[in-house]
């Protein structure tokens, strides 16, 4: 696009959101050029920021005629790089779309627009009594727009599920500007389920500009514990007993011994530093029974050799408990200047053959990984150090990964269980599915996107895709299928 | 007929004699409406397959049936169509009972499915009518669904995985055998209640529950809808927790009227947990509930519960299944009764389910449609007369132009489920 008919563009954008609804000078798009990957960059040629689905529709409308491509942005706390503008798309960030529309406590559902930041829905409600589930660890900052594309989790999917199962409807703006409500208040909307594929399509079918959101009754009582053990496989083997007994707990956490030392190190809540890994697990419900279910999982942690089982005897203990795990990634830093937090997914009962595994690449190729994972849920998040001003170090990092990921599929597992495959994990995403698989899942994408106009280069890759992420499949030679 | 004897000479080579079936013994595979011009009973996904491509290469429609509990519902299937039966396709794939994961082909019956996971204290959490005929992939083609739904969610919340024959007779695969998943569309939800009109399901992976360790169902006498509509609100805004709430209005030749001993304003809350949790809250509700309220032992609970359960699978001349936010089923209860319809609701989800022996409750169709849409529902039609003068679909919506799209991207020559979903809208 030449100069002059970028400053049309730009000057029609100004014209339909406003002179401060549009960023094009170079300094300012600086802070757009990376999410939560910030391994890689790319500017994008504008950001823009429509209030409503009317704006919003107009906004892609005219890109459209354009044939300028545009890149979804909530809050930028992608951690697959999903906001990456290749190509020189243009953003088109919902966060001055941040408003609650209605609460229907009744119905328990509450209208929002895509960039409302997670928690807040939970704020308004849980005075009443209620709350919104998928709780990412970003869930101070993240969107619902993201979590949207993302089909996000977080620790307490385990029980209540994923972003989807908590979404009742969505209005999407296509690339070419239709608008398209997909369900609504009320539940089995007839005809295809579009809510359920346009949740985790990773904003490859277009903007989604709001949504009507499931809301729960806030547990009355919940029994929190921590318990350590000397061995990981005591840990794990733990967790899928404790499953299959028929115990669900709303989490269940996994930390390893690397990181209960860094926590400890930086926040002294007094964690064994010698344990070989804790668990935090929580059960929730009815003070009625709570107590004969927590002690049932005490003794299981005893059948499975624990070290010691700690209950939290106060509502200051449960914080605290969580707050080491909720603080591990940041006392990363007491550690190594960068760090990449893979995600991943093995049944269960494969946690103690995956956690093996993940110790041997670390082994095998000199890289420190550090384990921190949603156990209950078979999600693992090895989290894998590295110093960016070294190279090498850089490229073992994520060839480690690499290999972790490659394991995972092998096993029947996933490439990712939250963080999706934006760009990072194009790669992966041909070797779990096959062309077949792919070219079901490409034609389903042009129904809602017959140009590929809508982030382009995520999930199916493109030629603008970063050549870093090869480094991470430089040691496999064959696809796994 | 000349083309006739081609497609089956083809399946018979496909699939072997013995599992065609032509003539009249293609009746049982029908309903009153329509009349398979052949069946076939292909024994896996290769031969499924097969059948498939045979259908595609001389355009003759594809009807996917498995115990063919929902083929009489609106609206029937058009035009010639080979029923592919999936009756051979019963085996369980995979279960580890500590994954709490199970991998099955969609022949398997209901009932043959949870009586298994049973010996292992589990079962798949959904409790839709004719559990003892219905088939696990008629279920998830049809998202038909029970009372449980009320904290389980219905299939296209449990299915995390799928793989589906398309009409180019390529098998596809989604999701995977793990319960959390970001990798790729979530085709398999597309295909939960595409009514077959997508593709033959062939696979299924879905996530489990542990058995209850009780279950006990409240009945609650309510005096008119107003007061049920308080019960009602008043339970979702209390301290427990009900595992489903069903607001019924049966009529007085029900069975099940005469198991509630009354043909007037009924909610039944159900709770499932642990024992002390279960007694605290069926306490709970006899001493906070304005109405009267009489608790069922585990037995009869689970009596009732099933009777519920199988309630909108019965026959009708007329039927519906209505869906609307949950502050309007009491309301929409009313008004449906008062045109002579026995009712049933998951009142807590909205879904409301209405049948009449008289055809003239027909012409309260237009209302009723009006009446949902006011709950920021629709209706849909399940049952009706032949000449019925009724938009047997909701009106159209911002979504119907996509959906169109959608079938012709899987199913561009059309010959899944000719006439069903959206190609009847």
């Amino acid at each position: 696009m030449d100069a002059a008919t970028a400053t049309d563009l730009h000057n029609e954008l100004r014209s339909i959101v406003g002179e401060e609804g549009v960023i094009t000078h170079p300094d300012e798009l600086l802070a757009y050029e990376c999410d939560g990957l910030t391994l890689v960059k790319a500017t994008p040629s504008a950001v823009v920021f429509p209030r409503d689905t009317t704006e919003a529709a107009v906004v892609l409308r005219t890109l459209n005629r354009f044939g300028v491509p545009f890149v979804p942005r909530g809050a930028g706390t992608s951690l697959s790089a999903g906001t990456l503008p290749l190509g020189n798309a243009v953003q088109v960030c919902t966060s001055r779309m941040n408003r609650i529309l209605e609460i229907d406590l009744r119905n328990r559902q509450m209208r929002v627009q895509a960039g409302v930041v997670n928690q807040h829905v939970t704020n308004a409600v849980a005075a009443k009594g209620y709350f919104f589930a998928p709780d990412p660890s970003s869930q101070p900052a993240c969107a619902i727009g993201g979590n949207i594309a993302y089909n996000s989790g977080g620790p307490h999917t385990l029980k209540y599920g994923v972003t989807i199962n908590h979404v009742l409807g969505v209005t999407l703006v296509t690339p070419e500007g239709e608008v398209i409500e997909a369900g609504g208040p009320a539940e089995d909307p007839i005809g295809y389920d579009l809510t359920g594929v346009i949740v985790g399509s990773e904003g490859t079918f277009g903007l989604v500009t709001e949504a009507i959101l499931r809301l729960l009754p806030t547990p009355e009582a919940y029994r929190t514990l921590l318990a350590v053990f000397e061995s990981p496989n005591d840990a794990v083997n733990c967790v899928s007993d404790m499953i299959g007994e028929g115990i669900i707990p709303v989490a269940l956490e996994f930390m390893d011994q690397m990181i209960t030392r860094i926590v400890e190190d930086a926040h002294h809540f007094g964690l064994p530093r010698d344990a070989g890994a804790v668990l935090i697990i929580e059960i929730e419900g009815l003070e009625a029974g709570l107590d004969r279910q927590a002690d049932r999982v005490v003794e299981m942690c005893r059948t499975h050799r624990a070290l010691k089982v700690d209950r939290a005897a106060t509502e200051e203990e449960r914080t605290a408990l969580w707050m080491c795990r909720k603080r591990a990634f940041g006392a990363l830093g007491r550690l190594t200047p960068n760090y990449i937090t893979q995600d991943g997914v093995v049944s269960r009962t494969r946690l103690p053959e995956m956690l093996a595994y993940v110790a041997e690449v670390g082994h095998a190729l000199g890289v420190r990984i550090a384990n921190v994972f949603h156990a209950g849920d078979g999600n693992i998040h090895p989290v894998l150090l590295y110093d960016e001003r070294d190279p090498e170090q850089t490229r073992r990092a994520l060839q480690a990964g690499g290999r972790i990921l490659t394991r995972c599929i092998e096993l029947g597992g996933s490439p990712t269980g939250e963080h999706g495959i934006g760009v990072e994990k194009v790669h992966y995403l041909a070797r779990m599915f096959g062309s077949d698989d792919l070219a079901a899942m490409q034609r389903l994408r042009a129904v809602f996107d017959p140009q590929g106009r809508a982030n382009p280069g995520k999930m199916f890759g493109g030629p603008e895709m970063p050549a870093i992420f090869s480094a991470m499949i430089g040691l496999q030679e064959s696809p796994v299928r | 007929m000349i083309e006739d004897d081609a497609v089956i000479q083809r399946l018979e080579d496909a699939i072997g004699r013995d599992h065609l079936r032509t003539g009249e013994a293609t009746r049982p595979y029908g309903t009153n409406g329509f009349a398979p011009f052949v069946v076939a009973i292909p024994e896996d996904r290769t031969q499924a397959a097969e059948v498939i491509r045979a259908a595609a290469d001389s355009r003759v429609g594809v009807l996917p049936r498995g115990g063919g509990t929902k083929l009489g519902w609106e609206p029937a299937p058009s035009g010639m169509v080979i029923v592919l039966s999936t009756e051979r396709m019963n085996r369980i794939v995979h279960h580890e009972p500590r994954d709490l994961t199970l991998t099955t082909e969609p022949g398997v019956v209901l009932d043959r499915l949870n009586g298994l996971l049973r010996s292992h204290n589990q079962r798949l959490s959904v409790d839709p009518p004719h559990a003892a005929r219905a088939t696990i992939g008629g279920v998830c083609a049809t998202n038909d669904s029970g009372p449980l739904r009320c904290r389980y969610g219905t299939l296209r919340d449990l299915v995390v995985g799928m793989e589906v024959v398309e009409a180019s007779g390529a098998l596809v695969r989604s999701g995977g055998r793990v319960v959390k998943n970001a990798a790729g569309y979530g085709l398999h939800r597309l295909h939960v209640g595409a009514f077959g009109s997508l593709g033959l399901i062939t696979e299924m992976t879905f996530r489990l529950h542990p058995l209850p360790e009780a279950f006990r169902l409240a009945v609650v006498r309510c005096r008119d809808g107003e007061h049920a509509e308080r019960c009602l609100a008043g339970i979702l805004s209390g301290r427990t927790q009900p595992a489903m709430i069903e607001l019924v209005r049966p009529l007085g030749d029900d069975r099940l009227a005469e198991t509630l001993r009354a043909d007037d304003w009924i909610l039944v809350p159900g709770y499932e947990d642990c024992r002390e949790a279960v007694d605290w809250q069926c306490e709970h509700l006899v001493k906070t509930l304005d109405a009267p309220v009489h608790v069922l032992d585990e037995r009869a609970s689970e009596t009732l519960h099933d009777e519920i359960s199988e309630w909108p699978g019965k026959p009708a001349a007329v039927a519906f299944k209505a869906t609307m936010k949950s502050s309007h089923v009491a309301a929409f209860l009313a008004w449906a009764g008062e045109r002579g319809f026995a009712l049933l609701s998951h009142a807590a989800n909205g879904i409301v389910y209405g049948r009449s022996s008289d055809l003239r409750s027909v012409e309260a169709a237009e209302d009723l449609a009006a009446a949902a849409e006011d709950g920021g529902g629709q209706i849909l039609w399940r049952s009706l007369p032949a000449d019925a003068k009724v938009d047997r679909w909701a009106p159209s919506r911002s979504d119907l132009p996509v959906m169109r799209r959608i079938k012709h991207a899987f199913d561009p020559i059309g010959i899944f489920s000719p006439g069903r979903w959206v190609d009847g809208m």
